[in-house]
C-alpha cells in the first residue's frame, strides 16, 4: 500500500512538472514583451533592458524556466499586466468562496444523486425509473449558463425571494449553488445507475438473494457498499470539473470567486493571472486524482492486488 | 449488423426512438430554415424592438427589433453543425491516438495513455479558455478549443476495445497470413470498433453543443449578428429584466436538442455497446 501511495504521489508531482512546462512555454508563445506590458510603453529603452535584466529575461530560456519556477513555488506568481498588482492578491483571496460554491454544490450534488440513481436501478423498467431517467437527461442536456439565468428570473425577479448576484450574504449562494447542482445531481444519479444495475448482476449479490437475506441487508451491505465505490471516486475526481463549471456560473452571477476572475482575465488578456489560475486548477486536479485513486485504493481491495478498476 | 437492422431496432425501442424523432425535427428546422423563419436573422426593425411575444411574433423582438423566432431557427443550423463538426475532430484525434496506443502498445502506449488522462483531467472549459487566449476568440477557434481538450473518452474506447480485439484468432490469423498492420487495424480491427465510436460521437454531441454555446455565451465564439444559440443568449441575459424571453427561447432549443441526442445515444448504447462508459 505505501508503495502504491509513494508512485502515486511522484506521478502526481511529474504531471505537475509537465504542465508548469507547458504553462512556460504557453506564455511564451503569447504576444507581448512583459516588461514592457508591466512598466508602460513610455519607459526608456535602457531602463526597460536593466528590468530585463534584473528579472533574469536575458538568460537562456530553459533558465528563465527555473527562475520563474523558483518563485511560484515560494508562492510569487508574478504581476498582473492590467492591474499592476501582485496575482498571488489577486488570485489567492478568490480561492476560498470558489471553493465554498464548488464544495457545496459537490457535497449536495454526491447526497442526492446517489439516491436518485440508486432507486432507479432498483425499479429498473418502471415508472420511477422513467420517471427518475427523464429527470436525470434533463438536467444533463441543460446549459448551466441558461438554467442560472431562468432561476435569477423566476426566484430574484418574479417571486424576489433570492437575491441575484453578489456574494454578501449565505442567501446569495443559494441561486448559484442551485444552478451548478443540478446539472452535477445527473451526472452522479447517472454514474449510479449504472453502477447499481452492474453490481445487481454480480454473483454475490445472486447468492445472497439464494440464501434468502432481507432486501434491506442486501440493499444497503452488498449492492451500495460496491456500487459506491465508483461514486466516491467520481467526488474528488469532478471537483475540478465543478470548477470549471464555477467559472460559467460566477460569469452569470458576478459571484466573486476565482472562475470569474479567470473569466475577467481572458476577457482583458491578463496572462499571468490566466496562467497562474490555470496552474492552481491544474494542481488541485492532480491532488484531487490521487485522492480519488487512494481513496478508491483503500475501498477496494482488488485495486490495492490488482490494476486499476475500469 | 446492418444498417436495417439498427433502424429498426432504433425506433422499436422507445428512449432512442424519442431521441431520433427530436433530432429529426430539430434537422428539419435547420435545414427549412429558410422557409419557416418570417424573417431573415439579421433583419433589424428598432421601432419594433424589445416586443414581447404574441401571435404575429411568437417569440418576441430582441433590442435591435430582430425576431427572435427568426433567429432561432437560423441558430438550429448553426448549432448542429459547430457540434457535428467538434465531434468529428474529436473523433478524428480520438480515434487515431487509440488505434495506435492499443495497437502498438508499449511505451507509445504508456506516453498516449498518459496525455490522455492529464488531458481528460482537466477541466475542459479552463482548457479551452487556455487555448483561446493562444488563438484568439471566433467560432472556428471555439470549435479548435473544444475538440483540443475533449477527444479523450474516443481515445480510451478505441484503445480498450483494441487491446482485447487484438489478441482474438482472427487477428492472429490475419497476422499469421503476413497482413500488413495497416490492413489489419484499417480492415479488421477498425471495422469492430466502428459501433461503439458511433454511440460515442452521438453521446458527445450533446455536450459540444454544450461546452461552445457556453463559450459563445461568455463572448469567446460567434461575433453579432450570427444566430449563434450562445451569443443570443448572452444579448438576452443583458436584457434579462426588461424582455426575458430573449434569453429563454434559444435556451428551450439547447436543451431539446441537448436532450435528443443524449435520448439517441443512450438508446444506441444499449442496441449497439451495452457495455461502453464514458
Amino acid at each position: 500500500m505505501i508503495r502504491y501511495v509513494l508512485k502515486r504521489i511522484i506521478i502526481g508531482v511529474l504531471v505537475v512538472v509537465a504542465v508548469t512546462i507547458l504553462l512556460f512555454l504557453f506564455m511564451q508563445l503569447l504576444p507581448g514583451d512583459p516588461v514592457t506590458m508591466i512598466a508602460g510603453e513610455r519607459v526608456p529603452p535602457a531602463k526597460i533592458e536593466e528590468i530585463r535584466r534584473s528579472w533574469g529575461l536575458d538568460k537562456p530560456v530553459y533558465l528563465q524556466y527555473f527562475y520563474w519556477l523558483s518563485h511560484v513555488v515560494v508562492g510569487d506568481l508574478g504581476v498582473s499586466y492590467v492591474t499592476k498588482l501582485p496575482v498571488s492578491l489577486l488570485v489567492f483571496s478568490r480561492i476560498a468562496p470558489t471553493l465554498q460554491l464548488t464544495l457545496t454544490s459537490l457535497v449536495l450534488s454526491f447526497i442526492m444523486g446517489i439516491p436518485i440513481g440508486m432507486v432507479a436501478a432498483l425499479k429498473r423498467g418502471e415508472g420511477v425509473d422513467h420517471a427518475l431517467t427523464g429527470f436525470i437527461t434533463f438536467f444533463y442536456s441543460m446549459p448551466s449558463y441558461w438554467l442560472g439565468l431562468m432561476l435569477m428570473l423566476i426566484f430574484g425577479l418574479y417571486l424576489k425571494i433570492l437575491p441575484v448576484s453578489g456574494s454578501f450574504s449565505s442567501q446569495s449562494l443559494i441561486l448559484p449553488v442551485a444552478t451548478l447542482t443540478l446539472p452535477s445531481v445527473a451526472t452522479f444519479a447517472r454514474l449510479m445507475r449504472t453502477e447499481t444495475l452492474e453490481t445487481l448482476g454480480e454473483d454475490f449479490v445472486r447468492t445472497a438473494w439464494a440464501k434468502g437475506l432481507p432486501m434491506r441487508r442486501i440493499i444497503f451491505i452488498h449492492i451500495l457498499r460496491n456500487a459506491l465505490i465508483p461514486a466516491t471516486t467520481m467526488f474528488f475526481l469532478y471537483l475540478p470539473w465543478v470548477v470549471s463549471g464555477a467559472v460559467i456560473v460566477e460569469a452569470v452571477f458576478a459571484y466573486p470567486g476565482m472562475g470569474q476572475l479567470f473569466y475577467k482575465s481572458v476577457l482583458r488578456q491578463d496572462y499571468p493571472v490566466i496562467q497562474s489560475i490555470i496552474l492552481i486548477i491544474a494542481v488541485l486536479t492532480v491532488v484531487s486524482n490521487i485522492l480519488a485513486d487512494l481513496l478508491s485504493a483503500f475501498l477496494d481491495p482488488r485495486i490495492r492486488i490488482g490494476g486499476r478498476r475500469e | 449488423m446492418k444498417i436495417s437492422n439498427i433502424l429498426r431496432l432504433m425506433f422499436g425501442y422507445r428512449t432512442s426512438c424519442i431521441g431520433a424523432l427530436i433530432i429529426l425535427a430539430v434537422s428539419s428546422v435547420a435545414i427549412a430554415a429558410d422557409v419557416i423563419a418570417p424573417k431573415h436573422y439579421s433583419d433589424v426593425d428598432i421601432v419594433k424592438k424589445l416586443q414581447p411575444p404574441s401571435w404575429k411574433c411568437i417569440f418576441g423582438t430582441d433590442h435591435y427589433g430582430r425576431d427572435v423566432f427568426s433567429r432561432v431557427v437560423y441558430g438550429t443550423r448553426i448549432a448542429l453543425w459547430v457540434g457535428l463538426l467538434v465531434v468529428l475532430v474529436e473523433a478524428l484525434v480520438g480515434v487515431g491516438l487509440g488505434l495506435i496506443a492499443g495497437y502498438y502498445g508499449g511505451g507509445l502506449d504508456k506516453v498516449i495513455l498518459a496525455i490522455t488522462d492529464m488531458t481528460w483531467a482537466l477541466p475542459p472549459i479552463v482548457l479551452a479558455l487556455g487555448v483561446i487566449t493562444l488563438i484568439g476568440p471566433g467560432l472556428t477557434q471555439v470549435v479548435a478549443a473544444i475538440a483540443l481538450v475533449s477527444w479523450p473518452p474516443f481515445t480510451r474506447v478505441v484503445r480498450a476495445k483494441m487491446v482485447s480485439l487484438k489478441e482474438r484468432e482472427f487477428i492472429l490469423a490475419a497476422r499469421s497470413i503476413g497482413e500488413s498492420s495497416l490492413n489489419i487495424i484499417f480492415r479488421y480491427l477498425l471495422p469492430n470498433i466502428v459501433p461503439s465510436i458511433i454511440v460515442l460521437m452521438t453521446l458527445t454531441l450533446p455536450s459540444a453543443i454544450l461546452s461552445t454555446t457556453a463559450l459563445s455565451f461568455l463572448g469567446f465564439g460567434a461575433q453579432p449578428p450570427t444566430p449563434d444559440w450562445g451569443a443570443m443568449l448572452s444579448e438576452g441575459a443583458a436584457q434579462l429584466i426588461i424582455a426575458p424571453w430573449i434569453a429563454t427561447f434559444p435556451g428551450i432549443f439547447i436543451v431539446i436538442t441537448a436532450l435528443g441526442f443524449n435520448l439517441l445515444g443512450d438508446g444506441l448504447r444499449d442496441i449497439l455497446d451495452p457495455k461502453l462508459k464514458i
